[in-house]
């Protein structure tokens, strides 16, 4: 040993505070980014002469808790989307309480014709059972409608979710890529896969994943059931076929539909409830308010006195002109135009029928009775038993606001255990601004130490050289 | 280099106070909405599928209500039928008091008992053709029609008046007890059949639908009394019989008791038919104000059950937002002392 290695140790000590002051600073200052992973310096001593060295840059992420993190992160988004996709129809939907909602608009039209029984030929009592055969048909046509657009909504959330995933699998294909050209322990290699981690968290957020990592450090992503995303520096990118309702990844067209048994695919993140808002949950919504609406047809097509046909009962399909779907859904729901006050406008066909061919006497109840009975009548079929109109309503409203809500329920409990995990990660590869600091006098001293070790070696060499 | 353990990323640590705070101000809103309007705040929430009661609750308390508002309708109108009815009955009755001492002979006040059921006629007629709220009681479901023509008054035939009718039978009247045999049987036949029609009665036909409402969920009243039923025949032609011959022309004693007989026979069977209409009117009154006290108890019981179902106990929620309220300005304390705790604050 000798003075000058002293100083060359002194030196490395010097250069050591110099890059651990570095990191430290580095990590104060992206304190306050969430994907930001603390970094650490892995001293050690180098392998020619003596001192002390920076051999790596560590960044030290918990793979398990990331894991589950990212998937408690999917089934939440796939919960919120789910719940406000339905809710973007239900909170159309009058609610309970309101006295707006569909078995209430069922009530009222059955206690206005209650009331025009008692007075048939009472034109005010009259218009009153048109008004609410009219806002009941409206509120049946516009919760319809709210149906179709929310399930619109969902059609192009798919879309935008895919080309934000594609997007976010490039960007994870060419972290790879430029993971693999780094050297092990560098700081760009730190830095790049910050970048790649962020992009996987956020991917996760639309697909859930499962993370496979190589050996040279780059990592292969694939869907929960086991379709390829990303192979090294290759990239899967996701399509929709709208005929078909299929998601599929990659060149090969791998069938990755949510809730499909053939399929490999995704069963969480917004995209999974997005494909599923679009070709099952609002579609089957739309379904039962149709059949609501044929039930309300048929009813009081079978109530008339002269037995009439389709098209000749209080309610019927009223489609637009351009219309190029089929007729008889629940969104072209309407009163007979023989009744409507814009159609024929003639209001004793409440009282004799709207098919009947002429006037009736002024108080015959019979017509106004057999349409009451026919709201009264069991036919509709809830889950193997008979049901009345209004209770069928009743269960469609309910059913479809409970979906709703619980769906966002489930979203609030995943996002806090995503939110408990992320706290837990944090300890490991959060920056705490205290310790940080703390680390900082440590260096400070170390600094302030090896720079008194340098000038008193530097004395000593003085002393030799005034000697000689 | 270990790190000391347990120590959470300072981001982290205020990312979570931040949440503890939104998610301590949200239980607060719904507490005080909860409050405010005795209401769960998200009821499908808070009832899952069991919403799907409370609303067929609803709807049933609406149609309940709309039952207890037409049945009050329909009540005022049986009870106008009534008052009619036994108004009718009162002046047939006098009639009937001033024919019976005559009935054999004519007596002192044979004479004018041509004037006074002629009078009845009128009277009796007009109170068949009233009308409550625009709709005639005694018509059946013709509701817009004249139930009864007065004396002198055409029939909605147009062709003839009830005086012409009985005109037309009897001419002066019968001279022998056969023929006065004869005129009442042809009048009976006259007054049973659709002449009754042509001369007096303009309301809805006795073989079609009768008025009748729905007074509750699948329960409908028949109810109504027509100017053609059997009884107001028989009080008509009995009233027509005395007011279209004079009494005291009939010369024939045989005559004058045949008619008489006859006469005073059907007006007496007319009122106790009248009578009989009465009482089952009665008996639909008194069993449409049953059903209002059914409908009055189903409907609080109705609003118990929603309430039960949807109501939020005030002192539930108000205790709830109390608390909550506390537990917010602990947060806020809390969160504000450990962000000012920091160890820049010790480095000198």
């Amino acid at each position: 040993m000798s003075i000058t290695a002293a100083l060359a140790a002194s030196r490395s000590g010097l250069s050591v505070a110099g890059t651990r002051g570095a990191i430290t600073s580095e990590n104060i200052a992206n304190a306050g980014r969430a994907d930001y992973v603390r970094r650490s310096a892995s001293l050690d001593a180098p392998s020619v002469g003596g001192g002390v060295a920076v051999s790596a840059i560590r960044r030290d992420v918990n793979g398990a808790l990331q894991a589950r993190e990212r998937d408690d992160v999917a089934a939440a988004a796939y919960h919120r989307t789910l719940g406000d996709g339905i809710a973007l129809y239900t909170d159309r939907l009058a609610g309970s309480g309101s006295g707006h909602a569909l078995p209430a608009r069922i009530a009222d039209l059955q206690a206005d014709l209650d009331l025009l029984s008692g007075s048939p030929g009472d034109t005010s009592a009259q218009r009153a059972v048109l008004s609410s055969a009219e806002t009941l048909a409206r509120d049946i046509r516009e919760a319809a409608n709210a149906a179709s657009e929310a399930k619109a909504n969902a059609r192009s959330a798919v879309s935008s979710d895919i080309a934000q995933a594609n997007k976010l699998l490039d960007q994870i294909a060419t972290a790879n890529l430029r993971i693999g050209e780094t050297e092990v322990g560098s700081a760009q290699r730190a830095t790049a896969e910050d970048a790649r981690d962020a992009a996987i968290d956020r991917l996760s957020e639309i697909v859930d994943l499962d993370v496979s990592p190589r050996a040279d450090g780059t990592l292969d992503l694939r869907v929960g059931g086991g379709a390829a995303l990303v192979e090294g520096t290759e990239a899967h990118h996701l399509t929709f076929e709208d005929g078909t309702g299929t998601l599929s990844a990659g060149e090969a067209r791998i069938d990755i539909t949510p809730e499909r048994s053939s399929s490999r695919g995704i069963s969480s993140g917004s995209l999974a409830a997005n494909v599923t808002l679009t070709t099952r949950k609002l579609p089957d919504m739309s379904a039962e308010l149709d059949s609501l609406a044929e039930g309300l047809v048929t009813l009081f097509e079978k109530a008339e006195k002269t037995p009439a046909a389709r098209g000749e009962g209080l309610f019927v399909y009223d489609p637009p002109e351009d219309n190029d779907g089929p007729d008889e859904l629940a969104s072209n729901l309407a009163v007979n135009e023989r009744v409507r006050t814009d159609g024929d406008n003639e209001l004793w066909r409440l009282r004799d029928g709207v098919n009947a061919s002429t006037r009736g006497s002024t108080s015959d109840p019979t017509q106004i009775l057999a349409y009451a009975e026919a709201l009264e009548e069991q036919s509709f079929d809830d889950s193997g038993t008979s049901v009345r109109l209004s209770d069928y309503a009743a269960t469609i409203v309910a059913d479809h606001n409970v979906a709703a809500t619980e769906a966002r329920d489930r979203a609030a409990g995943h996002a806090a255990s995503a939110a408990a995990i992320a706290t837990q990660r944090s300890t490991t590869e959060g920056v705490n601004v205290d310790t940080e600091l703390q680390e900082l006098l440590s260096i400070e001293q170390s600094y302030a130490a090896n720079a008194q070790v340098i000038s008193a070696l530097t004395r000593m060499m003085d002393t030799l050289l005034d000697a000689v | 280099m270990a790190m000391s353990p347990l120590a959470p990323s300072t981001l982290a640590t205020q990312l979570m106070r931040r949440d503890t705070i939104l998610r301590v101000q949200s239980e607060i809103d719904r507490a005080a909405q909860e409050v405010s309007t005795g209401r769960h705040a998200n009821s499908y929430e808070a009832l899952g599928h069991d919403a799907a009661q409370s609303l067929r609750l609803e709807a049933n308390l609406g149609r309940t209500e709309a039952f207890l508002t037409s049945n009050a309708l329909l009540e005022n109108r049986m009870g106008a039928t009534a008052t009619a009815l036994s108004g009718m009955r009162k002046i047939a009755q006098e009639v009937l008091s001033l024919a019976m001492p005559n009935a054999d002979a004519p007596g002192q006040t044979a004479g004018t008992l041509a004037s006074q059921a002629r009078a009845a006629f009128d009277q009796i007629a007009a109170l068949a053709n009233t009308s409550y709220e625009g709709r005639a009681l005694f018509a059946g479901v013709a509701t817009d029609a004249r139930a009864l023509a007065g004396w002198q008054e055409e029939g909605p035939g147009g062709v003839m008046s009830p005086a012409a009718l009985v005109a037309s039978v009897a001419g002066g009247g019968p001279t022998t007890g056969t023929e006065a045999a004869a005129m009442a049987e042809e009048l009976d036949d006259a007054f049973a059949g659709a002449a009754y029609d042509t001369a007096l009665y303009g309301g809805a036909p006795a073989d079609g639908p009768r008025l009748g409402a729905s007074i509750d969920t699948g329960e409908t009243l028949d109810w109504g009394i027509q100017a053609n039923d059997p009884a107001f025949r028989d009080l008509m032609q009995g009233l027509a019989m005395l007011a279209g011959v004079d009494a005291a022309t009939i010369k024939d004693p045989e005559a004058y008791r045949a008619w008489m007989g006859h006469a005073t026979g059907k007006l007496s069977s007319g009122l106790s038919g009248l009578l009989e209409s009465e009482a089952a009117l009665g008996g639909q009154q008194a069993r449409l104000a049953d059903m209002v006290e059914r409908q009055e108890g189903r409907k609080s019981l109705y609003t118990k059950q929603i309430n039960d179902l949807e109501g939020v106990d005030p002192y539930e929620a108000a205790s709830r937002m109390t608390e909550t309220q506390g537990r917010l300005q602990a947060s806020y304390e809390v969160s504000a002392r450990i962000l000012n705790l920091s160890f820049l604050d010790y480095m000198r």
